[in-house]
């Protein structure tokens, strides 16, 4: 079973909230005079500095929040989930100018870290009172949601003679033998681990342990993941639906497809840490970012999902799709070390 | 010496006592790591697989520059030494472009042969051990090339034209003068390749991930990404690197012995070989072709492509990339980072070791005591990993009390304390040089020491200054293990920064910004030349 980007954002099209919140019911920039305030100062600050964990989306977050906000700055520092968190984590006991905002996978160090976030004091924070996408009293939100794919060099596949991938299972196939299959390390990021979990919970064990025998290759992300397969050094890899974008704008012959056997939608969260050296400017971030206006920027090209309705142009998904939350289980850890047995030998 | 002292024992000592601490819980953790003892097996495997090609070949060199041809032999000297300017990061970035088994450029090239033809994939695997090995030793074989044609330059060719005139084969006369003479330069080069062996992490990181091949100093680098820092775990890694570290340098010390054993009765070395072997100026193009031409080649394929593929589309080939990657601004804030920070390091770092040189050469006075220590603390960093040091720099300076995380001077603590041996050496040799007798002079006629050390002993050593200047550049703008280990998110080095678009960026991204180190460095080394003279870079 598959599904293709494309069918998803027509067939869907009017489908249900992924959580059930409201609809919008107020602008994110309607302005208080406490909002203006924190505005002017976030001006004066001028500038602001996002960690985000997602390639692919740096580029249209920046163009979009300088026509929204032209005097502040948007930075991106794009690392790993792994890799940030532990940074940010000798940041907070160093209080470091870093981060002032945060953007990325890991739920559990939202939670862990929730009584070091602020509370989001603009106006799109209302957008979400009630809904499952805020947590820790408005401390962090759900910013986007985006499904794990598979993504494939349609001229490999054809020279193998390989038919498209139909879902996961498709990551199995004799002629991928020495090398052709292409994954993520199962600690780049929690989610990726957790949607292993659910592929071996459907599939049996038996589909890694087949997997493991092709001798697949291991990247530190889905960032080199997408480029190995685009680049036709492995046939196949997991991917998420936002990594391949560049690729295919540049022409590259990778194509995707998001499998539902078992899906893997995941959230990416966002935060505002309280060391930020810059509060205010961190603020209207924030704001920007929950906003409809700065969830249509970053969502309205297709390829990933709002938590808020009627965002045009983003990926819409099925009513009821559970989240994978990021946060590992026993037996999740306890499957990871048969996964990285099974995969690294 | 309190500040030598400060600079390299002190984080050194912060991390010995971690890796004991808790009980030994470091070392518990350490024990507990998934396949260890293979990982301690790859380390050591790569230290003396890459010692073993960097010696054989660096040695090779340095013989066949000497016995080049008359017409290549004024200038083929440099080749060598140009395969230093190529930064290790770049390199195996070029190298994957070229070795991919699929699409690599150099693979899809000789799977057109008539018996690799068959192949869908290889013939070479550039993810595999072997590889990881190979392109250390070639990495090292500068190193080797630069002690050895040094050492080769100061014995002349006049014994082995005597042997030769009294009958020795060519054969003969290398096992029984040529090597003999150089055993010392070859001891001591395959000592310090080791020791950058052991603790190599370039390779081991971008190509052992694919396989899951670890050594030691990559998982301490996984031990700082962890949430906390293992900080206990790091310490317990590192201290094996530590001691191998001290035992080489014993090792080496009884393997040379009596230096006086080596010294070579003779004039200043005029007399040279009329006619060269073709052959040698054969294997020095090679290696050069080898070391930089095809990694340079293939970066600059996939920056100028849009986006990487084994298939070369020539009428798509353009400078968008250069144009997307110089416009953004973080490759520019590395730079900026490296420069302020190399800038900063080297202010510090060279006056430091002027003094250490001074006190060693008795300019100042110093107990004989005082001066065994300075030269023991001015080499120590020579001996460890520069991975440790990045590790032990980021554990003591991190947090409480200096809160140094995240800023440039964590990065400029960490280069000081590694450049240590590098500003020490040369300027100590320039000294030893001029001698003492015109400080001394100096005093006698009234001169203190400040006026002696301006008008006497900074102008005389400015040799040595200028040259210890080139090192420092030229090896902070290679530095990659410690940038890696003490790097904030928001603080980035041009290498660094090389490493973060690996992970989540386009390759053509990786491969300009790969070549932009290279160009960078190589206006180091320019820039070197023209302070210190075209001796400079050899020296």
């Amino acid at each position: 079973m598959k599904i293709d980007l494309k069918d998803v954002l027509l067939a869907m099209a009017g489908a249900f909230l992924l959580c059930g919140q409201g609809p919008a019911t107020a602008q994110a920039r309607s302005a208080t005079p406490e909002w203006v305030k924190t505005e002017q100062a976030a001006e004066k600050q001028a500038r602001v500095l996002l960690y985000l964990s997602l390639a692919g989306v740096d580029v249209r977050m920046k163009e979009a929040f300088r026509k929204s906000y032209p005097k502040i700055q948007l930075d991106i520092i794009r690392q790993p989930t792994g890799e940030l968190i532990s940074r940010l984590d000798a940041e907070r006991q160093a209080s470091a100018d870093g981060a002032d905002v945060v953007y990325h996978t890991d739920r559990a160090w939202f939670d862990h870290v929730s009584s070091q976030l602020v509370p989001a004091a603009g106006p799109a924070a209302s957008l979400y009172k009630g809904s499952k996408n805020t947590f820790a009293g408005d401390r962090f939100f759900t910013a986007m949601i985006l499904p794990l794919s598979l993504g494939y060099n349609t001229e490999v596949f054809s020279k193998l003679g390989v038919g498209a991938p139909t879902g996961w299972e498709s990551l199995y196939n004799p002629k991928f033998s020495g090398g052709l299959v292409g994954l993520p390390e199962s600690g780049s990021a929690v989610v990726t681990l957790q949607c292993y979990s659910k592929i071996a919970q459907t599939h049996g064990m038996e589909l890694v342990e087949k997997i493991g025998k092709l001798k697949p290759r291991m990247y530190p992300g889905i960032g080199p993941t997408v480029q190995a397969v685009a680049a036709g050094a492995n046939a196949v890899g997991m991917v998420s639906s936002v990594s391949p974008a560049d690729l295919i704008k540049a022409g590259a012959p990778i194509k995707q497809i998001v499998p539902t056997n078992p899906s893997c939608y995941y959230g990416y969260f966002a935060g505002q840490v309280k060391w930020s050296k810059r509060p205010e400017a961190a603020q209207v971030l924030m704001n920007w970012l929950l906003s409809r206006e700065g969830q249509e920027a970053v969502h309205g090209w297709g390829y990933s999902a709002s938590p808020l309705e009627g965002i045009p142009g983003a990926l819409r998904i099925k009513p009821g799709e559970q989240l994978m939350d990021g946060v590992l289980t026993p037996a999740q850890e306890e499957f990871g070390r048969r996964f990285n047995k099974a995969i690294a030998g | 010496m309190g500040l030598l002292t400060v600079i390299v024992l002190w984080p050194l000592a912060m991390l010995a006592i971690r890796a004991f601490g808790d009980g030994g819980a470091g070392w518990h953790a350490m024990l507990a790591l998934p396949r260890i003892e293979q990982t301690v097996f790859n380390t050591i495997g790569l230290a003396l697989g890459s010692v073993l090609i960097a010696v054989i070949s660096g040695s090779g060199l340095a013989w066949c520059v000497s016995n080049s041809s008359r017409r290549a032999r004024h200038w083929i000297g440099l080749l060598p030494m140009l395969t230093l300017v190529v930064p290790p990061v770049a390199n195996v970035t070029g190298w994957i472009f070229l070795l991919e088994p699929r699409t690599g450029y150099l693979n899809q090239l000789l799977r057109k042969l008539p018996w690799w033809s068959d192949l869908l994939q290889g013939p070479f695997d550039i993810y595999t051990m072997p590889w990881i090995i190979i392109l250390t030793g070639f990495t090292l074989t500068g190193f080797v090339y630069l002690y050895v044609r040094s050492s080769m330059q100061s014995i002349g060719t006049e014994l082995e034209a005597a042997a030769r005139v009294h009958g020795a084969s060519p054969l003969r006369t290398f096992c029984s003068v040529t090597l003999p003479l150089l055993w010392p330069a070859i001891i001591y080069s395959a000592g310090v390749s080791f020791l950058l062996g052991i603790g190599q992490f370039t390779a081991p990181l971008l190509l052992g991930r694919t396989h899951g091949i670890n050594v030691l100093t990559t998982e301490m680098y996984y031990a700082t990404l962890g949430f906390p820092v293992k900080y206990g775990l790091g310490a317990a890694l590192g201290a094996p690197l530590i001691i191998a570290g001290i035992v080489v340098v014993i090792l080496q010390y009884f393997a040379i012995g009596e230096q006086s054993r080596y010294v070579v009765v003779t004039g200043k070395s005029k007399y040279t070989e009329a006619r060269g072997l073709w052959f040698c100026d054969i294997f020095v193009y090679a290696f050069f072709t080898f070391a930089v031409v095809l990694p340079l080649t293939a970066l600059a394929l996939v920056a100028l492509s849009r986006f990487w593929s084994g298939n070369i589309m020539w009428s798509m080939l353009s400078f968008d990339n250069f144009s997307k990657v110089l416009s953004a601004p973080e490759p520019m804030r590395a730079l900026r980072t490296s420069a302020i920070t190399i800038g900063s390091a080297l202010l510090i770092v060279v006056p430091l070791g002027f003094f250490a040189a001074a006190l060693m050469t008795g300019v100042f006075r110093a107990t004989p005591m005082a001066r065994r220590l300075i030269d023991f603390l001015s080499t120590l960093p020579l001996g460890m990993p520069a991975a440790i040091f990045g590790f032990a720099v980021l554990y003591t300076y991190a947090g409480a009390p200096l809160y140094l995380y995240g800023t440039i001077t964590i990065f400029i603590v960490a280069y000081v304390t590694l450049m240590i041996p590098h500003a020490v050496r040369p300027q100590l040799t320039t000294m030893m040089s001029i001698g003492k007798e015109y400080a001394e002079a100096s005093r006698a006629h009234g001169g203190g020491v400040w006026r002696t050390l301006a008008i006497i002993q900074i102008p005389l050593a400015r040799n040595g200054v200028a040259v210890a200047s080139a090192m420092v550049i030229v090896m902070l703008f290679h530095e990659f293990a410690a940038s890696m280990m003490v790097r904030a998110a928001n603080t980035q080095v041009i290498g660094t920064l090389l490493y973060e678009y690996y992970t989540g960026g386009l390759y053509p991204d990786v491969a300009v910004v790969a070549l932009l180190m290279f160009v960078v460095t190589a206006l180091g080394v320019i820039a070197a030349l023209l302070v210190g003279g075209t001796k400079a870079l050899e020296s």
